[in-house]
């Protein structure tokens, strides 16, 4: 269910904090807080990679950030190109079993010589913390291997956010 | 106590008969009494204009989210082993987004009326809108959508020059169930 | 649970909706959240009201507690932030621009932010859902003197709040 923003905003600021590891008492007092630890639970980092892919399936290009967020809550990402913008939202939902469902929202506006196109579409994966998810907003060509045509792919990974605390703390103790 | 020697209503009465609350015959007598009494009438003036000052306040403007479509479908065990098919409420909100759409592509077209435009509704919750005007700036079609900056999401300038053209249907799909698919 | 009328209810009470759940939140994303919940709660019930109007007054009473709960929270949530906001100051430096950004609010929702709940509620639904003092009464559950008294008495410390925009 949705949570307010206020407190995925809060922990935007934990994520920041993490960078800093002579803070890490103060972190920890405020960590003791009930109501964030919960919210730590809940939390779900979304690393996004967008790569062009050409026929040869090498990248030639790829540009990633990450995101946290709650289940329910969405994250955008804008790719902006010359005659291209694509407007993406993914959002996480997640059951009581932990298992994860992503659904993508996708709005394409191409400007062509004699014409403009708008795209939109929704669609929706079941998938398992850890595993890629791919996004082609522009499609598949099946011919693939001819000319220069090249495939647009958003690549999603969904981690809980708890397990890469974890992680952090772990390796910042060695 | 008023000229004519009645005595003046309770503020809550007389906040009521602003709201057109105070049953007849007794909206006429407290009318004919406003008439009479400055200072009610003074107090019937500032409920007044507060009541226009709280109505001219504007809204942060709401936006359209899809239809929620109820917890059982966004959390369900046993539905999860397949795709989810998205129904019409979705669709509505996004026909609602294709025509701001086709309004502000007319207005770039320098069209003052809506410019020929094809909108076709696949099987798999994709819709597409073609609109026969070209459009030179993309940003500046934008600026008239009036796109939010995104400032909490991610902003990926695709490469100069790359030639990306629409190619099928969108996919969404598992690295592992696509990785196998193509071999 | 969602049928053919479904997109019609939600498309025209929405911003109906929102209205009112943001003049009693004070906060756009809260009164989001409350009135997507409120909606889900509709149509999760079944059986679809015979009209517009009798699903508006049921999602504003749904939406009128949503609200009331969301109150009770505010004072525990603002405690966790107060503390985190004030170690907060030190991190913006360390990479993430991400900073905790208060919406500006109109004077006028201040004003009404600080009115008490049984206050605010009322004028609200007075003021921005354009019902009158008996269907403001049957969807709270209380006389309609009190409807009375409270927009009275809502509207006497609003105008000392807004002494000088008057």
């Amino acid at each position: 269910m949705n949570k307010p923003r206020l407190q995925a905003v809060i922990l935007m600021l934990v994520v920041a904090g993490l960078r800093t590891q002579a803070q890490n008492t103060e972190l920890d007092r405020i960590f003791q807080d009930q109501d964030l630890e919960s919210l730590i639970d809940q939390a779900l980092q979304l690393n996004i990679t967008a790569k062009v892919l050409p026929p040869g399936e090498t990248p030639v290009w790829n540009s990633a950030g990450s995101k946290v967020t709650l289940p329910g809550r969405s994250v955008a990402v804008r790719l902006v190109g010359d005659k291209l913008h694509i407007d993406v939202v993914f959002t996480p939902y997640q059951d009581a079993n932990g298992e994860l469902l992503l659904v993508a929202q996708g709005q394409v506006w191409m400007a062509g010589a004699q014409e403009t196109r708008y795209f939109t579409t929704f669609k929706s994966v079941p998938v398992n913390a850890g595993e890629k998810v791919l996004f082609f907003p522009l499609g598949l060509s099946p011919h693939v291997a001819q000319g220069d045509t090249f495939t647009l792919q958003i690549e999603v990974e969904i981690y809980p956010y708890r397990k890469l605390l974890e992680k952090q703390k772990a390796s910042a103790a060695e | 106590m008023s000229r004519s020697g009645l005595r003046c209503p309770s503020g809550d009465t007389l906040s009521a008969f602003v709201d057109g609350e105070v049953q007849a015959p007794w909206d006429q007598v407290l009318a004919s009494h406003l008439q009479a009494c400055p200072a009610c009438l003074a107090t019937v003036a500032r409920i007044r204009r507060l009541r226009e000052l709280l109505a001219a306040d504007p809204l942060p403007s709401p936006e359209l989210r899809p239809l929620p479509e109820g917890r059982e479908r966004i959390r369900p065990v046993a539905v999860w082993k397949r795709r989810i098919a998205l129904p019409v409420p979705a669709a509505a909100a996004a026909a609602l987004a294709i025509l701001a759409l086709g309004v502000a592509l007319a207005l770039m077209a320098g069209r003052t009326r809506l410019p020929w435009m094809s909108i076709r509704h696949g099987p798999t919750g994709t819709t597409e809108v073609i609109v026969a005007a070209p459009i030179d700036d993309l940003e500046q079609l934008f600026r008239t959508l009036d796109q939010p900056p995104q400032t909490s999401g991610l902003l990926i300038r695709l490469p100069a020059g790359s030639r990306l053209l629409m190619m099928g249907e969108p996919q969404l799909v598992r690295e592992a169930d696509f990785s196998r698919g193509r071999r | 649970m969602l049928h053919a009328g479904s997109a019609h209810v939600y498309e025209t009470l929405y911003p109906i909706l929102f209205r009112i759940a943001y003049r009693i939140c004070g906060n756009r994303n809260k009164a989001e959240d409350i009135c997507q919940e409120a909606f889900i709660k509709y149509f999760e019930r079944g059986e679809p009201l015979p009209d517009l109007e009798q699903t508006k007054y049921w999602l504003i009473r749904v939406l009128r507690n949503l609200a009331l709960n969301h109150e009770k929270k505010k004072s525990r949530e603002s405690k966790a932030y107060q503390r985190l906001a004030r170690n907060s100051r030190q991190y913006t430096e360390s990479g993430e621009t991400e900073v905790l950004q208060e919406e500006t609010r109109s004077l006028v929702q201040q004003a009404l932010d600080r009115l008490p709940y049984k206050l605010r509620s009322v004028l609200v639904l007075k003021e921005y859902a354009d019902l009158g003092y008996r269907e403001i009464s049957r969807i709270l559950g209380i006389s309609e003197g009190n409807v009375k008294v409270r927009v009275f008495r809502a509207r006497e410390r609003l105008a000392l709040l807004l002494e000088d925009e008057l």
